[in-house]
């Protein structure tokens, strides 16, 4: 054997070390080479009867594991090859995307109703402070729910419900049209004392929910949804007026 | 009914353990073994590293702490030697058997 890839770049190229360029490389030579193309045959000839042979009895995995514990971590990612990873590796894999999975899926709607929540708020609670200048606070302003409920008729593709609480210290106002988010909502106006309370209503496709609240600028609201409509309170009353204003609303 | 359907190894496999199998396959092992033994021990743990755990040259060079050229280059010179030793012992083998023959 006269060539001198013979004992260099050939066993590269017999081991799949070589790149893409250098074994196209060494292809070509192959062609004009009968040196090489022997060796190569030889070389693969010996490869796959010493792996045929036998020669090697594997340890038992517990006993391999028990070794490599020993060898310390410094040698340790060296020496196991990965071609063939512990089938628990990939219960391991899976478990870890499972777990993203499912923590996504739980902590998304709590990030983005949380998040979704704070926008709604501060969009009514703005509504709110707007609503508040001179002549903005009522389009029909009667005390009596059977005018208000059908002054909304043709206004809006819904019905609010609408109710006078005046026995319970809330009494109706009036009620108006606001944009909230790009939609037109209903507002019912109620009092308390001094105190002005604006009712935000439209209606929903999400289920019932527990009454959510909060404050922003110093006004406090209180968010809910009741048989396909959602309600939020915000005023400047005392939180505990505006939840017993929730409840008489739940009803 | 077709009675000369192909024999399908697939579905019916061999068992490959039969005795000549096995004479053979103790044979080879004996003979890849000694020839093994013949070779300096830095040739034969390229080889070993190399062919039966599968490993790349990066990792080999790591074990070894040897440069990967040098990996290279021990494997081409392990694997001569063993081809060498083992052409020998074949034409060892040969030259017995005409004896006892």
């Amino acid at each position: 054997m006269n060539c001198e890839l013979t004992q260099t770049v050939l066993h590269g190229y017999l081991d799949g070390e070589l790149d893409a360029a250098r074994a196209a490389d060494f292809e070509r030579h192959l062609i004009s080479c009968p040196d090489c193309v022997a060796a190569l045959e030889a070389n693969e000839n010996l490869r796959s009867s010493l792996q045929r042979a036998g020669l090697y009895e594997r340890a038992p995995q517990a006993l391999r594991q028990k070794v490599q514990a020993q060898l310390g971590a410094s040698t340790r990612p060296s020496f196991i090859p990965m071609r063939n990873p512990a089938p628990w590796r990939w219960l391991a894999i899976a478990a870890t995307f499972l777990l993203a999975v499912f923590l996504g899926w739980r902590l998304l709607p709590v990030l983005r109703g949380s998040s979704g929540q704070t926008a709604l708020a501060s969009a009514i609670v703005d509504a709110h402070l707007r609503s508040l200048q001179p002549g903005h606070l009522e389009d029909v302003q009667s005390t009596d729910q059977h005018t208000v409920k059908p002054w909304f008729d043709g206004k809006l593709d819904f019905a609010p419900p609408v109710h006078d609480f005046v026995n319970e210290g809330f009494p109706l106002q009036g009620g108006r049209l606001d944009v909230v988010h790009g939609r037109t909502v209903a507002v019912l106006v109620y009092a308390r004392r001094k105190h002005l309370i604006n009712v935000f209503v439209w209606p929903t496709t999400e289920p019932d929910s527990e009454p959510l609240s909060g404050s922003q600028l110093g006004y406090h609201w209180i968010d809910f949804r009741k048989a396909g409509m959602e309600m939020c309170a915000v005023s400047d009353v005392a939180p505990d007026d505006l939840a017993e204003l929730q409840h008489l609303l739940m009803q | 009914m077709d009675l000369t359907t192909e024999f399908d190894e697939e579905l019916h496999p061999q068992p490959s353990v039969t005795p000549e199998a096995l004479a053979i396959a103790g044979d080879n092992r004996e003979r890849l073994t000694r020839a093994l033994e013949e070779l300096p021990v830095r040739f034969r743990e390229v080889l070993i590293l190399r062919e039966l755990e599968g490993c790349s040259y990066k990792e080999i060079a790591a074990v070894t702490s040897a440069p990967i050229g040098t990996v290279m280059s021990s494997l081409a010179r392990a694997r001569q030697r063993l081809q060498r030793v083992l052409t020998q012992s074949a034409a060892q083998h040969k030259q017995e058997a005409g004896r006892e023959l």
